[in-house]
């Protein structure tokens, strides 16, 4: 669709194309204004004994965020150690979190393995993290170790808004 | 946002000029919505893990500036503080801009117990002071400026920033709305007129696509490190490299190879009593967080000794 510029007599259908080609050019614009950012925390040399201050972040969103994927990198010179990294409510109500486990699994592998809790699909849970709310993103205890490099990632969704 | 307009104009039908000015109105009401959302959120952790007070200022602070005077704002809005350390220490973290400083206090816990604090407050900087890669004292550099003290001998075991920024897409932009000039059933020529109108409708909606700058932060810092650490970050919705800031703190001799996909730049420490900076530009990357091919790898490779502290904020619009 483009502009078609009035020349002559204004029909309706010339009116029609040019209001819904600036509409939509109004509707594109709106819908740019979702962009993403990653929030992370990385533990080199990850152990078991490794207290949770060394392999968790905690924090309190100044806005509402919607969760697209958690993601955790592994990167490790031994094969089959598995870790898990975990996003919780810090004050432990759940429901913020619509009481559901919100965690990924991976696995090394001898290099870089990644492993990806995808919550982009459409018939899949939808979660958003919300303004004011205390979150954790934790990096577990990995099963043998150490690991020589675990990174868990948020992608998180952020919109628009007028202040 | 739904952008519509009340009226739809078939063939047959009458146009009037009410109808039309209808539409007008309601696409000066949809832009004027449109350009109000104009703040964009994001927050980014800063490791403090390996701090300790008797360390210069230089390793106790860390700065942030816009990537450009010629771009949109990027305010500060929200500090927290995160510190695992023994206790008998009180830790102040000072935040500051060019006109504001502000502070809040956290008193140790223990080595695994946490304690934290924050400050809510709007830290904006003016668009006029131009990027300058040279040796900054930490107490004169403009910018934001977050460094922490403490008031008995403290390392931190375990601690972190977290920086809450807010992009201002229409800081630098016009940021007028579209009134428009309504057609009148008498109206000669309206096909002109109407022409002029989404003209200026578009030029309206587009002022802060001129911009295109929803900026979002994300640092990564590596403290007291000899050997390359390196982060692989997902990619996402709008990942355009808008800039990156990186800062070296460290002994004359030694420097610190950023790489941010796909583009590097190293910086030569000049000294522990200042912080050295550089300038990289982070490479537009793919939508598609799952896919590792989409990811920016960041990677901090010092050279000649243990490097006292390297980070790099990468900004992407």
């Amino acid at each position: 669709m483009a502009l078609t510029p009035f020349t002559g007599t204004v029909t309706q259908a010339a009116l029609r194309n040019n209001f819904d080609d600036k509409t939509t050019t109004l509707t594109n614009n709106a819908v740019a204004g979702q962009s993403d950012h990653v929030v992370s925390v990385t533990r080199l040399a990850l152990a078991i004994a490794d207290d949770i201050s060394l392999r968790c972040v905690d924090f309190t969103p100044a806005d509402d965020y919607e969760l697209r994927v958690l993601r955790l990198t592994l990167e490790d010179g031994t094969a089959g150690r598995t870790v898990t990294a975990t996003v919780t409510v810090t004050d432990g109500d759940t429901t913020f979190l619509l009481d559901k486990t919100v965690s990924v699994t991976g696995t090394t592998i001898i290099g870089t393995a990644h492993a990806n809790l995808d919550l982009r699909t459409t018939t899949g849970d939808r979660l958003r993290l919300l303004k004011g709310v205390p979150y954790r993103l934790t990096i577990g205890a990995p099963s043998a170790g150490p690991v020589t490099r675990a990174q868990a990632s948020l992608v998180l969704r952020s919109r628009r808004r007028t202040g | 946002m739904k952008a519509a307009v009340p009226y739809t104009f078939r063939t047959g039908a009458i146009v009037d000029a009410e109808s039309v000015n209808g539409n007008l109105r309601q696409m000066a009401a949809d832009v004027g919505r449109n350009l109000s959302r104009r703040y964009t959120y994001c927050q980014t952790t800063v490791p403090l893990t390996g701090m300790s007070s008797a360390d210069n200022i230089a390793s106790r602070t860390i700065f942030f500036r816009d990537p450009s005077g010629s771009l949109d704002a990027i305010d500060l809005v929200a500090v927290e503080a995160v510190i695992y350390s023994a206790t008998g220490a009180t830790w102040t973290v000072t935040v500051t801009n060019e006109t504001v400083t502000d502070s809040f206090t956290i008193n140790t816990a223990g080595a695994t117990a946490k304690a934290s604090g924050g400050i809510t407050r709007l830290f904006s900087l003016s668009q006029a002071t131009a990027y300058s890669n040279a040796l900054w004292s930490p107490t004169s550099v403009t910018g934001y400026r977050i460094s922490l003290s403490a008031s008995a001998a403290s390392t931190i075991t375990a601690g972190y920033l977290v920086l809450h920024f807010r992009g201002d897409r229409a800081n630098n932009a016009s940021h007028a709305g579209y009134t428009p000039t309504l057609v009148q059933a008498t109206t000669s020529s309206a096909g002109s007129i109407l022409d002029t109108q989404l003209t200026s409708f578009e030029n309206a909606v587009l002022r802060d696509t001129n911009n295109a700058s929803d900026f979002r932060v994300e640092c990564y810092l590596a403290r007291n490190f000899a050997t390359a650490q390196t982060w692989n970050v997902p990619s996402g919705s709008l990942r355009d490299g808008a800039a990156s800031r990186c800062a070296v703190v460290g002994n004359v001799g030694e420097s610190v190879q950023f790489a941010v996909t796909p583009n590097t730049t190293t910086v030569n420490a000049n000294g522990t009593g200042g912080v050295v900076f550089g300038a990289i530009t982070p490479g537009n990357r793919t939508d598609g967080p799952t896919t590792s091919a989409n990811d920016t790898i960041v990677t901090l490779t010092p050279a000649g000794g243990t490097v006292e502290l390297a980070y790099v904020f990468v900004v992407w619009r």
